[in-house]
């Protein structure tokens, strides 16, 4: 028992020694604390998470009939890129490219009509100048929604077509509908030669109505049940599909009609049954003609409408969402560099000496300094927490940054606990490797550098190639953003083996150092 | 209980460092080498309380260390009796460090065995670490933290108890005067108080033996000098101390004397046993205006003299096995050969001449020549 005191009491000056070591040096406590908070303010403040407008310079061909007017260019691509010129001087605009006095140069190809009448694709090119892999991914894909948004509005010319020509249904139903009124006043008159005269005329028409109505199937491509209508009209769901239905329906009610008619002994009632039947074909028909020749021909060459709907419970700006990776990766780079520093300066200050003819055990050393960075670096993530996520105001001026923490605290608080675990191990281990104090800085550094990259701070873990996310693996940084995400801004709990990893990290960390450091602390 | 620091004694002490001594060699040019053999002697009673009988607080037995091919040290054997100052004295480098790092079990001896209270130090138990103190050479505290959290940290390692700590941490600061100092930052107090809180602090758990690696290396004279009389006072106590040092006249102030060189020991004894191995026994100076060669020859036959050598035509230096006993005998001598004496005293020549000539013994015996500065 009081040899276990003893321990404990010997375990304890370490943890009065750290804390006290820390304390006298003010600067320390405040770049700890207001440091990260304040990287973290100027982060909020300064990121705008997108680009800049971009500039761009058409060239259009003087043949051809273009618009020789930039606001109609501006209109077609949109707010994100400037058109700040038309010219017909293609090597002039991609010299202005080369000397990044633009970032686009989109060239509008002389023989669009020629192409596309020869079957083929009309090549627009689009020219940048960057070098940046993700900017130029970003650029790329900017020519592919320009070009969309051209052939929609192409596609848009063309369902107008379409429109006009469904006009001329119209025009055949009307003639359809006068036959069939002269068919039923032959009938009332019991004229049944002429009425059969009649109908077969009608049937001339319904094979034009038929074919109309594929030919517009066929030009907007679209079979869809869903197309938007546009906003302010209630033209409801139109479906060509049943306009083919209706067309063919109208074609064999037509052909029943005459085939009754040109009997040897027609019924008067019964072909007046099908006269009825022809005149509901007839307005169902123009119904849906009527309808098609409402809806906006923009609506036609681009049916699709997203409605994104986010499932997650907030939707965080950058600030929040990048919050807890900065709070973990912070503790952890403190972490590492009070532990790495901490062994590393004992051993030059001569002080492991003096810990080598006394009791005190390795074991103790490392006890009481994981407690004591375990309380100091609990304490800077309290306030950086509490700096981040309340409307902490002084003197009427907000000095919090308004981050969410939907989930459990004490699920919050033994996740840090882990993260600060795991990252004094990684320190400790760094400590035993380095031989100097500039040698652990700068491994920390390291670690800082890697942990950047491979944590899915900026990149998502699933972007890496799988056997080097094994490195993403090693940092304790990694669970700690995956889990702090989920319960700081989800609210939920986040895997077990995230928490399990951590701990496991911990633990070997922990284990590894004590190894080499108790193999360094013993005699020479 | 531990005395105050005496704040208000004299100089006791102004040793000069063991290399700048060695460049005075031309000044023991004319000394008659008595004995050339570099034999280990050791011998000597403690001059203070310690007995020669008292049980020894570390053996030492034919101890060697290498760094790979390198030998720190070699085939080192002495003793060190409970409740003496064991001065540990050589050049730097000369292996007074490894040597004390061998005592406490920084290092394991490459060959040989050394015994600290019983125990071999470097498979050591909590119990025997509890009972020694150790005050590095260089300050190894904490300069961040105040001189009372340093003390504090220093008792909690040897597993204090927080009631117990506090008194002892009051008697500490009282015994080196920083009483006042206790709650200034350690980087912030001057050198000398420095190595005083490290000494508070290597005696805070209250060890009956106490290493020192050169404590005063770098420090003014008269802290020096405090130094020395705390570590008498605290052999007084009872306490053992081995103490390492390269001023070699602070030799005087232990009770036996280990000399080392080039990594071995080449004296072990009291600083008297010491000065007489140097110079081969006492020396005794005549002075005479009646001197002549029968007289001189004479006295060169008496029993007590090992050799006899004239300085100047009225001068003669006597060398004899002891010279308290002689002095009577020279003075009928010199009376029997009607030689009046115009003065005769006893040479004490400094302990920096006595270490010279040691170290030059060696030297010469080793085929390396004299001593110089390279050897210090």
């Amino acid at each position: 028992m009081k040899d276990l005191l003893k321990r404990f009491t010997r375990a304890g000056a370490f943890v009065a020694k750290e804390i006290n070591e820390v304390r006298r040096q003010p600067r320390l406590v405040l770049s700890l604390i207001f440091g990260p908070f304040l990287i973290l303010l100027l982060f909020g403040i300064g990121y705008q998470g997108e680009s800049g407008h971009l500039t761009g310079i058409f060239v259009v061909p003087e043949k051809g009939g273009y618009s020789q007017k930039v606001e109609d260019y501006q209109k077609l691509v949109g707010d994100q890129l400037q058109v700040t010129r038309l010219t017909t001087d293609q090597a002039g605009a991609l010299a202005d490219l080369r000397n990044q006095l633009v970032d686009l140069v989109v060239v509008v190809p002389e023989n669009i009509e020629e192409q596309i009448g020869a079957g083929s694709q009309a090549r627009v090119p689009i020219y940048f100048n960057e070098v940046d892999p993700v900017r130029r991914s970003w650029l790329t894909y900017l020519t592919y929604v320009y070009i969309g948004e051209i052939n929609k509005q192409t596609l848009a010319a063309a369902a107008g077509q379409g429109q006009e020509n469904a006009g001329d249904i119209h025009a055949a139903l009307v003639r359809m509908r006068n036959s069939l009124a002269t068919v039923e006043d032959h009938l009332q008159r019991n004229e049944m030669d002429q009425a059969g005269q009649q109908a077969q005329g009608m049937q001339g028409e319904s094979s034009n109505i038929q074919l109309g109505v594929l030919l517009l199937a066929s030009l907007l491509s679209s079979n869809s049940p869903m197309i938007k209508p546009p906003d302010g009209q209630n033209a409801g769901p139109t479906n060509l599909a049943e306009g083919s239905n209706v067309s063919k329906r109208l074609a064999a009610d037509v052909q029943a009609l005459n085939d009754e008619l040109s009997s040897s002994n027609p019924d008067r009632e019964r072909a007046r049954q099908r006269v009825t039947r022809v005149r509901e074909d007839i307005d169902a028909m123009d119904s849906l003609t009527q309808q098609f020749q409402k809806i906006n021909p923009l609506v036609l060459a681009a049916p699709f409408y997203p409605e994104a709907h986010n499932t997650a419970p907030l939707s965080p700006g950058f600030t929040s969402f990048y919050a807890p990776g900065v709070l973990v990766l912070l503790l952890q780079h403190i972490a590492i560099t009070l532990a790495a520093l901490s062994m590393v300066r004992e051993r030059i200050l001569g002080t492991v000496e003096l810990f080598r003819v006394s009791p005190v055990k390795p074991g103790e050393i490392m006890a009481g300094k994981y407690i004591s960075f375990t309380i100091l670096l609990s304490l800077i993530a309290g306030v950086l927490l509490l700096m981040m996520s309340n409307e902490l105001t002084i003197g009427g001026v907000r000095l919090s940054l308004g981050v969410p923490i939907l989930g459990d605290y004490l699920l919050l608080a033994v996740t840090l606990l882990l993260v600060v675990f795991a990252s004094v191990g990684l320190g400790f281990f760094i400590s035993t490797i380095s031989k100097s104090e500039s040698q652990a800085v700068q491994l920390s550094m390291l670690v800082l550098l890697g942990s950047v990259f491979f944590s899915g701070f900026f990149l998502r873990l699933e972007t890496i190639w799988p056997p080097i996310r094994s490195v993403s693996y090693s940092l304790p940084v990694t669970y700690g953003i995956s889990s702090l995400q989920v319960i700081m801004l989800r609210g939920g709990t986040p895997a077990w083996w995230l928490l399990l990893g951590l701990a496991g990290l911990g633990v070997f960390f922990l284990l590894i150092s004590y190894i080499l450091f108790s193999r360094q602390f013993r005699r020479g | 209980m531990l005395h105050r620091w005496p704040g208000t004694k004299p100089l006791l002490a102004t040793g000069v460092a063991f290399s700048a001594a060695c460049a005075t060699l031309h000044y023991l040019e004319g000394i008659t080498t008595m004995n050339n053999a570099p034999t280990i002697v050791q011998n000597g009673t403690p001059n203070g309380t310690a007995q020669s009988e008292a049980p020894p607080m570390i053996e030492v037995r034919g101890v060697t260390k290498r760094f790979g091919d390198t030998e720190v040290v070699r085939d080192l054997t002495f003793d060190v009796r409970q409740g003496e100052i064991f001065g540990f004295i050589g050049p730097s480098g000369s292996g007074k460090t490894t040597t004390i790092r061998l005592l406490t079990g920084v290092y394991e001896p490459s060959e040989g065995q050394v015994l600290v209270m019983g125990k071999i130090p470097s498979h050591p138990s909590s119990q025997v670490q509890e009972r020694f103190g150790y005050m590095p050479q260089l300050f190894v505290l904490y300069p961040n933290l105040t001189v009372w959290e340093n003390l504090n940290f220093a008792a909690s390692i040897y597993g204090l108890s927080p009631r117990v700590r506090r008194r002892r941490i009051k008697e500490m600061l009282d015994f080196v005067e920083l009483s006042d100092a206790r709650n200034r930052v350690a980087a912030n107090v001057s050198g000398g108080m420095q190595r005083r809180i490290e000494l508070a602090a290597s005696l805070v758990h209250d060890p009956p033996l106490l290493f020192v690696d050169e404590p005063t290396a770098g420090i003014d004279p008269v802290l020096r000098g405090k130094f020395w009389d705390e570590f008498r006072r605290l052999r007084d106590e009872g306490r053992t101390i081995f103490v390492t040092t390269q001023y070699v006249g602070e030799s005087e102030y232990c009770d036996r004397v280990g000399v080392i060189r080039n990594g071995r020991i080449i004296a072990v004894d009291t600083p008297l046993g010491l000065r007489r191995l140097a110079l081969g026994g006492d020396v005794v100076d005549i002075m005479s205006n009646d001197f002549t060669a029968a007289a001189v020859y004479n006295l060169s036959q008496l029993p007590v003299v090992r050799e006899v050598r004239p300085s100047s035509r009225t001068e003669v230096r006597v060398y004899v096995e002891e010279a308290a006993s002689a002095i009577p005998i020279l003075l009928e001598a010199m009376n029997t050969n009607n030689c009046s004496i115009s003065r005769i005293e006893e040479l004490k020549p400094s302990f920096d001449e006595v270490f010279i000539e040691l170290m030059n013994r060696d030297a010469l015996a080793t085929g390396e020549g004299e001593a110089g500065e390279g050897s210090a």
